[in-house]
């Protein structure tokens, strides 16, 4: 534990070295959430019906939030495992005591953290501001712990799922088209586009109860119907962590025997 | 300490059988400083990459001071340290102190022992001048005294090479054979190196290891290599090589 959490300090330490990086992407992220909260504003006023389905602050929040789960980038752990199979770095981390897997994993958060917290920081500024905070159904209090815990599992879920992207690289020699797939399965289901309550309602449950889903649940968090689904969303990722768990621990240890470095 | 017996390795490429590692058998004791060289593609790298554990072999055994460097992954790296000259460890952004301190963490070091590790390390390498120094703004050279340092954190019995001079210049190599050599001779470290350059042989090993086509051909004191070819009486003329007097031009 303690080896993790100082791997992802040491990690953060160098990422925010590069403050102009981290300046520009914050500046970035604010013009985003500026730019779709004009955008949802006068699509609300098009379409007043869209109400009923989700209320514009939810709906709002909702976007933010996976935008500020982008920063966290848990996605890249896919290509960090692509270009450490193509450049041969992997025999590096091969050479330390920590497993490899786990070394990625501590990386990606390592460098996503500092740009996940700082993003969180101005999109609650921004939506507090801006159009209040959501309708939740529970008192805040309870909402930011039930929040939390969707959160930490659904981030484990990512993980797992991108872990299993990046392994399959090992037989495939590339795993840029699965991570291509994957990625856009993510993006469609977890609501980058359009928030899930927008879609028919066959296609709401078969984005809530899938594996690409449920990694971005923190979104459907936003939802005003949060309280009453809490824990169908625990069960429903906690499941699929389950299942990916398992595939993770059966390929990780082939991958590796499967692994040639050029010499 | 390594004892190697048959081992073989091969690759398959569009259904072809690439053959790296052909039954080679060595054994390595204590102390000893030892060069693994051949030309390209003779199985060098592939040889240290199924030493170290990244590569599992074909067939035959490796043992690392008693375990299998596959199998005992974790026993093994607390006691070896590793330099892959044409990759880094280091973290770019930051001093060498806050790289030497990840990897301390990652061998189990507490912080105490990780705090005399980097005194002890930082006076035998001597990083002091630059040690607090972003990674980044360091010559070459001193990277790669860092990145022995990383190799040494955990105090390895056992130090493998892997081409560390590539791409460095003159002072830089002669700064990484005085860093080995000390350790060779001071602390009584293990070497295992392979290099093209010919001038880190004859500095750091006392012997050598000669593959080619996966094979061993020789395998003889660094010392009497040369008499593998002398078949007649030479005159021998002892002077500063171009290297030394470059050397000493750079210095000046």
């Amino acid at each position: 534990m303690y080896k993790g959490l100082y791997y992802i300090y040491i990690v953060a330490k160098n990422t925010v070295e590069n403050k102009n990086k981290l300046i520009f992407q914050m500046i970035n992220h604010t013009l985003f959430l500026l730019f779709s909260l004009f955008l949802y504003k006068n699509v609300y006023e098009i379409s007043p019906g869209l109400k009923e389905k989700i209320p514009f602050v939810n709906a709002i929040w909702s976007m933010s939030i996976y935008f500020v789960v982008f920063w966290l980038a848990l996605r890249n752990i896919e290509r960090s495992f692509r270009d450490d199979i193509k450049t041969g770095n992997i025999e590096l981390y091969l050479l330390r005591p920590i497993n490899y897997v786990w070394q990625k994993v501590f990386i990606q958060i390592g460098q996503g953290l500092i740009p996940f917290f700082v993003s969180l920081t101005l999109a609650v500024i921004i939506n507090y501001l801006l159009v209040g905070m959501p309708v939740v159904g529970m008192s805040y209090f309870v909402w930011f712990f039930a929040l939390l815990v969707i959160f930490i599992l659904s981030q484990i879920l990512m993980c797992l799922i991108f872990i299993l992207c990046g392994l399959s690289g090992f037989w495939l020699q590339n795993s840029e088209p699965t991570y291509f797939v994957v990625s856009k399965f993510i993006m469609i289901f977890g609501g980058a586009w359009v928030p899930v309550a927008f879609f028919p309602k066959t296609l709401q449950v078969i984005a809530e109860f899938s594996p690409f889903g449920a990694s971005m649940a923190l979104s459907y968090a936003m939802y005003p119907n949060f309280a009453d689904r809490f824990w169908i969303l625990v069960l429903n990722i906690s499941f699929w962590i389950l299942f990916s768990l398992f595939f993770v621990h059966l390929v990780s240890k082939r991958a590796i025997k499967k692994l040639s470095v050029n010499g | 300490m390594i004892e190697v017996k048959n081992l073989r390795k091969t690759f398959n490429y569009k259904g072809k059988e690439i053959v790296a590692v052909d039954n080679v058998s060595f054994s390595i004791s204590q102390g000893e400083s030892v060069a693994f060289i051949g030309p390209n593609g003779a199985g060098k790298s592939t040889t240290i990459k199924m030493l170290t554990g990244i590569l599992w072999p074909t067939s035959g055994s490796v043992s690392i001071l008693g375990f299998s460097p596959q199998e005992d992954r974790k026993k093994v790296v607390s006691q070896i340290g590793a330099v892959f000259g044409q990759r880094s460890n280091l973290l770019p952004n930051l001093p060498a102190v806050d790289t030497l301190s990840l990897f301390g963490v990652m061998y189990g070091l507490s912080k105490k022992e990780i705090k005399e590790r980097i005194n002890y390390i930082e006076d035998t390498l001597e990083l002091h001048s630059f040690k607090n120094q972003p990674i980044r703004t360091l010559s070459l050279g001193q990277r790669m005294k860092v990145e022995i340092a990383c190799a040494l954190i955990h105090n390895p019995k056992i130090l493998f090479l892997d081409e560390p001079s590539i791409g460095l210049d003159i002072i830089a190599k002669q700064i990484l054979r005085e860093t080995l050599l000390h350790l060779r001779t001071k602390h009584n470290m293990t070497i295992f190196l392979t290099s093209h350059d010919v001038g880190d042989i004859e500095a750091i090993c006392d012997r050598t290891i000669i593959v080619n086509h996966g094979k061993i051909v020789v395998d003889e004191p660094t010392s009497e290599l040369h008499k593998l070819i002398d078949k007649e009486k030479h005159v021998e003329v002892r002077g500063p090589s171009l290297e030394d007097v470059l050397v000493n031009i750079y210095k000046q």
